[in-house]
Parts: structure tokens; C-alpha cells; sequence
């Protein structure tokens, strides 16, 4: 069974949509810089820096609709779930029929910690008196409570859409998206619903930038720069994705477009810590799903994020199975890092690439590094053959997940998406 | 039953405030022992409630705290680690890469955040904030015992073991893996008191599932893990067989972020699609281990939708819920309940439901209580329903 994307909803501190995700990855500029504006005590953060998307984008992608009670990550799958659909022209009879998995970091996180810092009665300055601390207690609010999981940005976007279908959300690091795709494509291919939202969502929280692992204790203030020897660390970034996953013959019921298919999706953990293992064996597991050799794909869009050990580790996997020859995009030297939305995001720019059939190029890099091995690194944009393009994904807990996309046009294609264990 | 995935249990580990291996586990549940009681390792002055489920000796025991390894995490990793030996996993050939990981989280390393934020890192260096990402809650299982198959941490708020078991049954299904590790895993926390606090949801003495007195949930902590095979992997080994995965379904409420469908809308459809998976008839099911929490909304909630599919059988249908002896332990609970279900199928007994003394007629359940009672049982059903509308019933099925 075919499994189709028909639609995608974006925002990235790059703006509203695909396009603007696409302009900004092609001018290689940086999105929404700003420095937080910490509710916690000094000390707890350390960097205050990050891509962020402008409260002015919420507000016109949701177009007037309801925003109270809903925390920063539900605002932001909602929205991206609004355009998502209109671009699928989904049918709002199917609402109902429709299920949602979502990847996250952090979703809550921020509201977990006011929450439990309100409930203590302190300032900034952590201090607290005895009379405030019961008074405190009772401020906890109990509509900002249900915020504080994992699970709410998926659990308020099937609220607000009537989708009552299978729920889950996926807390995978920045591998998550790809998981997230191997969830839904399964359900879809079980029978177990007619539509699936794939998202992946992530806002910065003010306790995530004190340190970030991977990168030897640092992050970057300035243009993340993957796999160059000038990399400094990875930055952090905003992003609300969703997907739309739908059966090709549902589709072509439909008679919508398909922007791509889902060939094969792989994922992989290393035990002992070794990235380079983990990502080597998504990435062959992947490509065995579906039966494509490594020359068969155009391009890998990477997920090197500027941090020292972890694109020099992704290098020495992709060198390992594609060597010098495919083309390798890393848009995180635009987008920052969005982990749990990130392999979204890459999957979004790898669908456009396919469109315009040009591969952009890998924005803050200039020249590899000594410890990157060797591979094709695009310095500027390419042009893309009609065929398969790999999406690979990795967390610095060291799992993988590799997907595998195309528009069905090219010979090597093949009608079934698999999942596979990197072996 | 008329289709059979093919999934299987093949090995047990828990860790509860009645006990850290399943044969004390089992013993005091069938007892109708209470775990529950008042808080010890957490300042409840300026709370209202200080009673909850907490595992008062463990973190004696961790005392000072290490301050690098959160409980949750600890309490995966003894979980996983007695399941794979419960299921004589080491040393049975298979490859590790072909054994994964899934948990079930409601919170995660989110409780391990209040110490950080209470002591930040300027005074003190040694806080190690990589535990920030809940995704440790698996990994560090997987990197303990070696397994690196697929790996992945799941929340589905208050659902979430059973959603661990359907993900670890579907990696099997599909050939991703050849063993998998399904747990559920959460701590208490202070936010998480403040929270179900602010919800006015807490009981302030005991728990009483479905009982007419019933006064709200309490909070509490704990662990389980289970094994998954396919059955002709586990049987090529002679691996033990604690029963059957025979069907799921997750679906979602999308009523409200707290409260149940008042019908139990998504309750039913989630029982009658694991029911279905499993080609099995309402007619089929012996036992409900209920969600049961003990409160007002949702026990009521519950009871609909069990009526609902059930109909006239309800009257006759053993159900009991753990919480009156655990309290809620949040991710954690359904695999807590899932270990119950297979060895109550085991040896034919359902455990009473701890503190349920005057069953409430409002929800015309056939409520276990006070006694065990002797059940033969060959298909069970495990309910689970979570905040945000998360829903997933699991039915398990006799080995």
C-alpha cells in the first residue's frame, strides 16, 4: 500500500508556509534571532539566544481563532495544522476520521516549570516568604496545568479539530519527525484510519539553552554553520510542522495533489553512544525497505547542526554509504535546530527541492572541517533529478531515523512504503 | 477469538509501592493491600493533600539523590532489566540490535527539572541537564542492557503504557524488531501535586474506585515493563508465555484537555476496536482491569462506556481497577495493569479493588471488591484513558 503526502503546513521563524521555509534555507540568512526573555532564576540560563517565530505569525495563521488556554506549542501545531489541511483541501467531513502523531522535545516544559515555580511563591531572585507560598499555591491555575505534558499539543489540536482518531505523541530528540512519519504510514497501511497529521513541534525553552548536548558544552549565537570547520555549535529554533497522510488511492479519489510518497522510513539506537553506528544503519535499513541502492538517491538532506562530535559523526555515517557522490543538504545552517520539528522541517525543504527540482545549498558552510569525512557538501545550489531524496535524522542520545521520499515519477520507485530496524 | 496477531509476553518486571518484583506485587494486590499513604520526601506544607502513592523506601534509599540519574529513569531501567531477565532474554541468541526499548511517559525527566530550577546551575555545577529530554527514559534501558533496536519514548498522557505495548506490537508485527521492551515509568513531582491540586481532583485519605464515596485520584509513582515476542520466536526458544497481545486501539476523545467524554465516548471505541483486532465479541471478555482513578467524572465516565459495549453482559462482567491500591501512577499505570491482567489469567483470580466498600449503584459495574474472586479467563481487557482525550484499551488474550 502506497502511502502519499498531500499536504504540508510550516511555520518557521522564516514565516508562514513552504515558501518562505524555502526562500530562507536558499538566501542561507537567519530567521527570527532574539534574545529570551527568561522567567527563571539567573543562573539557570545561561545563552538566551534562538530562531523564534513572531507572536505577529501566530495571530495571522490563525486567523482570529480562540488562543486562550492553549500554550505556545498548541498555538503553533494548531496553526500549522490549519494550513496543512487547506492545502490538502481535506474534506472537513473527514475531520473526525483523521488521527495525529506529533514529535516533541519539549512541548511543556516551559508551562512545567511556571507552573511549579508559581506554585512555589518565588521571584526572580528565589526567594520566597512563608506568608506568599500558600497564597501561591491557590494561584496555580488549573486551566494551565493540562499544558505541562508532552502529550498537549497533539492531544488540544484533536480537540479543536474534532480528530478522533489515534493520538500520540513521540518524544524522540530531534529523530522524532521520522518516527512520527513510520507511525502514521503504519496506521495508514494497518487500515486503522483514513488520514493521518504528522507533526512535529518545538519552541525554546528558556532551560534548554544553558546547555545543549553534543557540542561540547556550547551554542552558537550566530549561523549554526553545519559540518564547517568554523562550526561553533548548534542553534536552537522554533518550527510548528504538519504533514498530511493520506492512502495514494484515497488521494487519487480525492483528486488531489500528491507532493510526495513515503518510501521507506528506518530508525536506529546506538547503546554505546556511537552516533556514526546509528546512523549508518538507519540509513542502509531504509534504503533496504525499499529495495534502492545508495546511488539511486539524488540527495540527503542531513541533519548536522554546526555541533562538533555529532556532524562529524553523521559525515563519517553518510560517507560510509553514499561516499562522495550524493549531494548533501544540511538546512539547519538556516533553520537552527528545531529537534523535535526538525525532521519535518528537513522533510518540508526535501518536498520543495524535489518540486523545483533544485537542491539548495548548505547555508553557513564554507569548507568542511578536518574531522568531516568526505562528502559532497553543496556550497550552492544544484539541480535536482526526478528520483528518490533521503531524509536522515539524528539525536544527540544517539538514535537515527532515515526516511526515504519521492513523487512516485521515477523508475527505481516502487508502490510500498517500509519501516525497518537498521540492522 | 478469530485472528491472533501473533504477539506475545515473555517477561515481567515491575516496580510499585506494593512491591519491586511481580510475585510481592501480586501477592499484596490480591490481598487488597494500600500502598498509598502520606507523603514522606515531599514538603506538603503549603499543599492541601500530602498523601500519594510514593515509593518511600526507593528514594530513602537514593538519599542524598543522585543528582545525575532522575528516578524515572532508574525505575525504567529496573523495570526492563527484570522483564529481559524474567524472559531469559540475555544469552537467548537473540541479536541485540534486533531488541528495542519503547516507555510510556507522562512527565518523563520533567520532575528532575524542579531540583535544577530550585538549585540552578550557578550553584550547582554538577546539575546535568541532557536529563532535560524525557527521550532518557528509553534510552537509558536500551544502553543498560545493550538493545539497540528501535528506540522511542511515548506519551499519551495517562494511556501511555498501553500505547508503549500497541507501538512494541506493531515494531514486531512489521519486522523491525524480534523482542521489544513495552513499559510505563513516572515519579511524583511537586508541579504534578500543584497541578491535580489546582483541579480540586485529590483524595485526601484514600482512593475508592467506583465506590458511591468516592472523593478523587492520588497521585503516585512506579514502573512496569513487559516483554513482547512473536509467539514463534518465543516458543523456538521455549521462552515462558505469560499470554497473548491480541488487540488495541488508540483513539482520541477531543472533547476536553481534563475531562472525559461524560458517554465515554472514545472509551468504547477504543474496547470494541482492540476487540475487534483481536476478532473477539464482548461475549468473549472474562475480566476489565479498569482505568478506574477514583474520581467522580471519570469512574462515571467509564461505567458508560463499558454498559456501551457490554450491554446486558455488564451485569455479569468482573471489573476492578489498581488504584485504590496504587494510587495513579500516571504513565505508568496501564503497564502496572497489563502485568495484573496476565497474571490474574495466569492463576484465575482477580484482584480486588483496594477501598471499594460501597459500590455505586450509578454506575452498575459488577465491581470486585474486598475479596479476590476466583475467574477462569482467557481473553481481558486493559483499559486506559488519559488527560487531553488520550485513549488506548489493550486486550490481552490467555498464552
Amino acid at each position: 500500500m502506497t502511502v502519499v503526502i498531500t499536504g504540508l503546513g510550516i511555520l518557521s521563524p522564516y514565516g508562514i508556509g513552504a515558501d518562505a521555509l524555502t526562500r530562507g534555507v536558499a538566501n542561507g540568512s537567519l530567521g527570527q534571532m532574539s534574545r529570551s526573555t527568561s522567567s527563571f532564576p539567573p543562573g539557570a540560563c545561561e545563552i538566551g539566544f534562538g530562531m523564534r517565530i513572531p507572536e505577529s505569525d501566530f495571530a495571522a495563521a490563525l486567523d482570529g481563532e480562540p488562543r486562550r488556554f492553549l500554550n505556545r506549542e498548541s498555538l503553533l501545531l494548531l496553526a500549522a495544522a490549519r494550513l496543512a489541511l487547506a492545502d490538502a483541501h481535506h474534506p472537513r467531513g473527514q475531520i473526525e476520521h483523521t488521527g495525529i502523531v506529533v514529535s516533541t522535545r519539549h512541548a511543556g516544559l516551559q508551562d512545567y516549570a511556571d507552573l511549579f515555580w508559581t506554585g512555589l511563591g518565588r521571584d526572580a531572585s528565589r526567594h520566597a516568604s512563608d506568608a506568599t507560598q500558600g497564597a501561591n499555591r491557590r494561584r496555580v491555575s488549573p486551566a494551565r496545568g493540562p499544558q505541562t505534558g508532552l502529550n498537549a499539543p497533539a492531544a488540544q489540536l484533536s480537540i479543536r479539530l474534532g480528530a478522533r482518531g489515534p493520538n500520540v505523541t513521540l518524544t524522540n530528540g530531534a529523530a522524532g519527525g521520522i518516527d512520527a512519519l513510520a507511525y502514521a504510514t503504519s496506521a495508514l497501511e494497518a487500515g486503522r484510519i483514513r488520514t493521518m497529521l504528522v507533526g512535529g513541534v518545538e519552541v525554546i525553552p528558556d532551560l534548554t539553552q544553558s546547555r545543549t548536548p553534543r557540542n561540547d558544552g556550547r551554542a552558537s549565537r550566530t549561523l549554526p554553520r553545519p559540518f564547517d570547520r568554523d562550526r561553533a555549535g548548534p542553534l536552537l529554533g522554533e518550527a510548528g510542522v504538519i504533514a498530511v497522510l493520506e492512502r495514494a488511492k484515497d488521494a487519487q479519489q480525492r483528486g488531489v495533489r500528491v507532493q510526495a510518497r513515503v518510501r521507506a522510513t528506518s530508525t536506529a539506537f546506538a547503546p554505546d553512544d556511537d552516533l556514526e553506528t546509528a546512523s549508518r544503519r538507519s540509513l542502509m535499513g531504509a534504503l533496504e525497505a525499499c529495495t534502492l541502492a545508495p546511488e539511486d538517491i539524488g540527495a540527503v538532506f542531513a541533519a548536522a547542526n554546526g555541533s562538533i562530535a555529532g556532524d562529524a559523526a553523521e559525515s563519517r555515517a553518510l560517507h560510509t554509504v553514499f561516499g562522495e557522490r550524493t549531494p548533501v543538504c544540511a538546512v539547519k545552517g538556516a533553520t537552527a535546530d528545531s529537534m523535535g520539528a526538525a525532521a519535518l522541517i528537513q522533510l518540508a525543504v526535501a518536498i520543495s527541492s524535489i518540486e523545483r527540482r533544485s537542491i539548495p545549498a548548505t547555508p553557513g558552510f564554507q569548507s568542511p572541517g578536518r574531522d568531516i569525512a568526505s562528502i559532497r557538501i553543496l556550497g550552492a545550489p544544484e539541480p535536482l533529478a526526478p528520483g528518490p531524496v533521503a531524509i536522515h535524522a539524528w539525536d544527540a542520545l544517539s538514535s537515527s531515523a532515515t526516511a526515504i521520499v519521492d513523487t512516485g515519477e521515477h523508475p527505481a520507485s516502487r508502490p510500498r512504503a517500509r519501516r525497518a530496524s537498521g540492522t | 477469538m478469530k485472528s491472533d496477531t501473533g504477539i506475545v509476553v515473555t517477561g515481567l518486571g515491575v516496580s510499585t509501592t506494593l512491591g519491586h518484583d511481580i510475585e510481592t506485587f501480586w501477592t499484596a494486590l490480591r490481598e487488597g493491600t494500600v500502598g498509598t499513604g502520606d507523603l514522606e520526601h515531599f514538603d506538603t506544607s503549603m499543599l492541601a493533600n500530602h498523601r500519594g502513592g510514593e515509593l518511600v523506601q526507593l528514594r530513602g534509599q537514593r538519599q542524598p539523590p543522585d543528582p545525575r540519574v532522575p528516578l524515572v529513569v532508574d525505575l525504567a531501567i529496573a523495570t526492563a532489566t527484570s522483564a529481559t531477565h524474567d524472559a531469559r532474554l540475555t544469552n537467548s541468541g537473540i541479536d541485540g540490535a534486533r531488541i528495542g526499548v519503547v516507555f510510556g511517559t507522562v512527565m518523563g525527566t520533567r520532575p528532575a527539572v524542579e531540583r535544577w530550577l530550585v538549585q540552578p546551575q550557578d550553584e550547582n555545577p554538577e546539575a546535568d541537564l541532557s536529563w532535560m529530554s524525557s527521550t532518557a527514559v528509553s534510552r537509558a534501558p536500551a544502553s543498560k542492557l545493550n538493545f539497540a533496536g528501535p528506540n522511542c519514548v511515548i506519551s499519551t498522557a495517562c494511556a501511555s503504557g498501553n500505547s508503549a505495548i500497541s507501538y512494541a506490537a506493531d515494531a514486531l508485527m512489521s519486522g523491525q524488531a524480534d523482542a521489544m521492551v513495552a513499559g510505563g515509568s513516572d515519579e511524583l513531582s511537586y508541579a504534578m501535586l500543584l497541578m491535580f491540586e489546582s483541579f480540586r481532583a485529590l483524595s485526601p485519605d484514600v482512593v475508592r474506585p467506583f465506590d458511591l464515596n468516592r472523593r478523587g485520584l492520588m497521585l503516585a509513582e512506579g514502573a512496569a515493563a513487559l516483554v513482547l515476542e512473536r509467539e514463534t520466536d518465543a516458543r523456538a526458544r521455549k521462552a515462558p508465555i505469560y499470554g497473548r497481545v491480541v488487540g488495541w486501539a488508540n483513539v482520541a476523545d477531543a472533547h476536553h484537555i481534563t475531562a472525559p467524554h461524560p458517554q465515554g465516548d472514545g472509551a468504547a471505541r477504543s474496547i470494541r476496536g482492540a476487540l475487534r483486532q483481536a476478532g473477539a465479541s464482548a461475549r468473549d471478555v472474562d475480566y476489565i482491569c479498569a482505568h478506574g482513578t477514583g474520581t467522580p467524572t471519570n469512574d462515571a465516565s467509564e461505567a458508560s462506556a463499558i454498559h456501551s459495549v457490554f450491554g446486558s453482559l455488564t451485569s455479569e462482567m468482573p471489573v476492578s481497577s489498581l488504584k485504590g491500591a496504587l494510587g495513579h501512577t500516571q504513565g505508568a499505570a496501564s503497564t502496572i495493569e497489563a502485568v495484573c491482567c496476565l497474571l490474574a489469567m495466569r492463576d484465575g483470580v482477580v484482584p480486588p479493588t483496594a477501598n471499594c466498600e460501597t459500590p455505586d449503584p450509578a454506575c452498575d459495574l459488577d465491581v470486585v471488591a474486598r475479596e479476590p474472586r476466583p475467574v477462569k479467563m482467557r481473553l481481558v481487557v486493559n483499559n486506559a484513558f488519559g488527560f487531553g482525550g488520550n485513549v488506548e484499551c489493550v486486550a490481552l488474550g490467555a498464552p
